[in-house]
């Protein structure tokens, strides 16, 4: 009877792969990434001036007590402007990389469960995608859609969700002939549900590794066709167009672009960090 | 009239493809097989690995389409596409433990979300899987743990407990406890022969282990190469075997008990 007498509250021990540095690694990129989000949420609120507002008396003005970064080509307050920035850039950096997370992982689940024509249908697709490449594709869409953020995160969107769709393709075909999905549907459960609630729980997790990784990404990849003039359009405040316009004062007022570079290369390393963590722990 | 009835059932892997069976690539799992089970009763299926046991059981509750033959059910044909009020008349329990049930899910939101599809409420449907957890013998605090922080043995009464959730008139277990201990093992056969007759279930028993059928079944049928090769009462047959290779089976169980 020793079954009966088993503790019930004991997990099983899983082995551990990650090392201290690992976990420093992890720390320091949620605190980063912590505290770059605390500031997109509340900073636009708190901020001393509008981001928008043009001093032309007072251009180029090295950073002080009342512009802590000083105040950029049309005398707009550099700070102000960078935490609006990292408000747009995350936000956008957020959402281009959860639309093709959802679209990838409905269509993977949909095309693995359902097998024949569904898979086939979903798998060329993919292939279709992968044969460009995606910023050829990217600019295409541009080309096509106009600059801005909508084409952007179309672009992104059906680019993205390639990669999805294969990771989860592949562990729902594994988890699907698992004798529990059988018990569902003997049960009674729909197809629906055995997607959404016996499939999805067990595939998400290896697809939110992906998922942060992919933040950094498009978060690059919004930075750069953002200087380059294809993303966010002015007068809105991002992080890419920032180094653009500072350009022209690298050598005198270097903070211009140092600060918004900062950022870039601060948010985009800790969210590298924490897909590091999140890699270890899948496998 | 027999519970369950399994009337000439064949099953053949790949035969949907003309290509498959040309060249030969399809492949007969279960031949023209023929059994009954009744009410209250546990008719065993013993035999080695890859007689097709478990393509069989399959077919009964429909993971499988057979190729030929019908299943029926106090006594209607089961079509072959079954609406789900006809498919939870029968559930399986699984061999593998670690496959049985969800590792996402707790035990209780499992059971729960069974006994919801009988149109039941959710707290009635909560007390009625304390009820189900208790009576496989589990205290309740199972339902809320998944099942990684479950023994073998405790996982089996949980999916015994589960296939219980739909009031099944038949069980079909395929080796329940070959992945078991053998002191836990004991206590998931009694579960399934009080189970049998408490409720009136009948029970198609699969498994390779002779010493098993001998305990637990009432009926048995040995099969090779998905044919049965011999059909009737445990005790005859083990007392007077008739074909071959049910005697050389017989011969190989350890003579302990
Ligand atoms: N899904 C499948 N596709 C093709 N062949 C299968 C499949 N499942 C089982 N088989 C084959 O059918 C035969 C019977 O297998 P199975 O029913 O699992 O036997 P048992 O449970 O007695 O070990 C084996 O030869 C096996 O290889
Ligand atoms: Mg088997």
């Amino acid at each position: 009877m020793s079954d009966m007498t088993a503790n019930l509250s004991t997990g099983e021990v899983v082995a551990s792969t990650r090392t201290p540095a690992s976990r420093l690694g992890y720390r320091i990129g949620l605190a980063i990434v912590g505290v770059a989000v605390v500031l997109a949420v509340v900073g636009p609120f708190v901020v001393a001036h509008d981001p928008y507002q043009q001093e032309l008396m007072n251009r180029l003005a090295p950073p002080s007590g009342e512009h802590w970064l000083g105040t950029d080509a049309l005398g707009r307050d550099v700070f102000s402007r960078l935490v609006v920035a990292t408000r747009v850039d995350l936000g956008v950096g957020i959402l281009g990389a959860l639309l093709p997370f959802l679209l990838g992982t409905i269509l993977g689940c949909v095309a693995a469960y359902f097998g024949s024509i569904w898979d086939v249908i979903v798998m060329r697709l993919t292939d279709l995608v992968l044969a460009f490449p995606v910023y050829i594709l990217i600019i295409t869409l541009i080309a096509v859609g106009g600059s801005g953020i909508k084409t952007l995160l179309i672009a992104f969107t059906g680019v993205g969700w390639v990669g999805y769709a294969r990771l989860v393709r592949s562990v729902v075909l594994r988890v699907k002939n698992e004798d529990y999905i059988s018990a569902a549907r003997l049960g009674g459960v729909s197809h629906g549900r055995i997607m959404v609630r016996h499939l999805l729980p067990n595939v998400i997790r290896s697809s939110l590794t992906l998922l942060v990784t992919d933040v950094m990404f498009v978060l690059l990849g919004l930075a750069s066709f953002s200087y380059l003039g294809l993303g966010i359009q002015p007068p809105t405040p991002d992080w890419g167009a920032m180094i653009a316009d500072a350009q022209p004062y690298m050598q005198q007022q270097w903070w211009l672009i140092a600060a918004p570079g900062a950022m870039v290369a601060l948010v985009g390393s800790g969210l590298m960090l924490i897909g590091e963590r999140l890699d270890d722990r899948t496998y | 009239m027999p519970i369950l009835e399994i009337d000439d059932v064949s099953v053949t892997y790949g035969s949907t493809r003309r290509l498959a069976r040309r060249i030969g690539t399809s492949h007969v799992a279960v031949d023209h097989v023929s059994l009954q089970v009744e009410r209250g009763q546990i008719v065993g299926v013993v035999g080695e690995s890859g007689s097709g046991k478990s393509s069989l059981a399959k077919a009964v509750v429909g993971l499988v389409e057979p190729t030929s033959g019908e299943i029926r059910l106090s006594g209607q044909v089961i079509p072959s596409k079954r609406p789900r009020a006809v498919r939870r008349r029968m559930q399986m329990v699984f061999q593998d433990p670690s496959s049985a049930l969800n590792p996402a899910l707790t035990v209780g939101k499992v059971i729960v979300e069974l006994l919801e599809i009988d149109g039941m409420g959710r707290s009635a449907a909560r007390s009625r899987a304390v009820d189900l957890i208790d009576m496989v013998g589990l205290p309740a605090s199972a339902l809320d743990v998944r099942p990684g922080s479950l023994s073998g043995g405790q996982r089996q009464r949980a999916s015994i407990a589960r296939a219980l959730a739909t009031n099944p008139e038949v069980i079909v277990a395929d080796e329940p406890t070959s992945a078991l201990d053998v002191s836990v093992q004991a206590t998931v056969l009694n579960l399934l022969r009080d189970f049998t007759e408490s409720l009136g279930l009948g029970v198609l028993f699969i498994t390779h282990d002779l010493g098993v059928v001998r305990r637990l079944c009432d009926d048995v049928a040995v099969m090779q190469k998905g044919c049965i090769v011999e059909h009737g009462r445990t005790t005859s047959i083990f007392d007077s075997p008739a074909d071959s290779y049910t005697k050389q089976l017989l011969a190989s169980i350890p003579t302990i008990g």
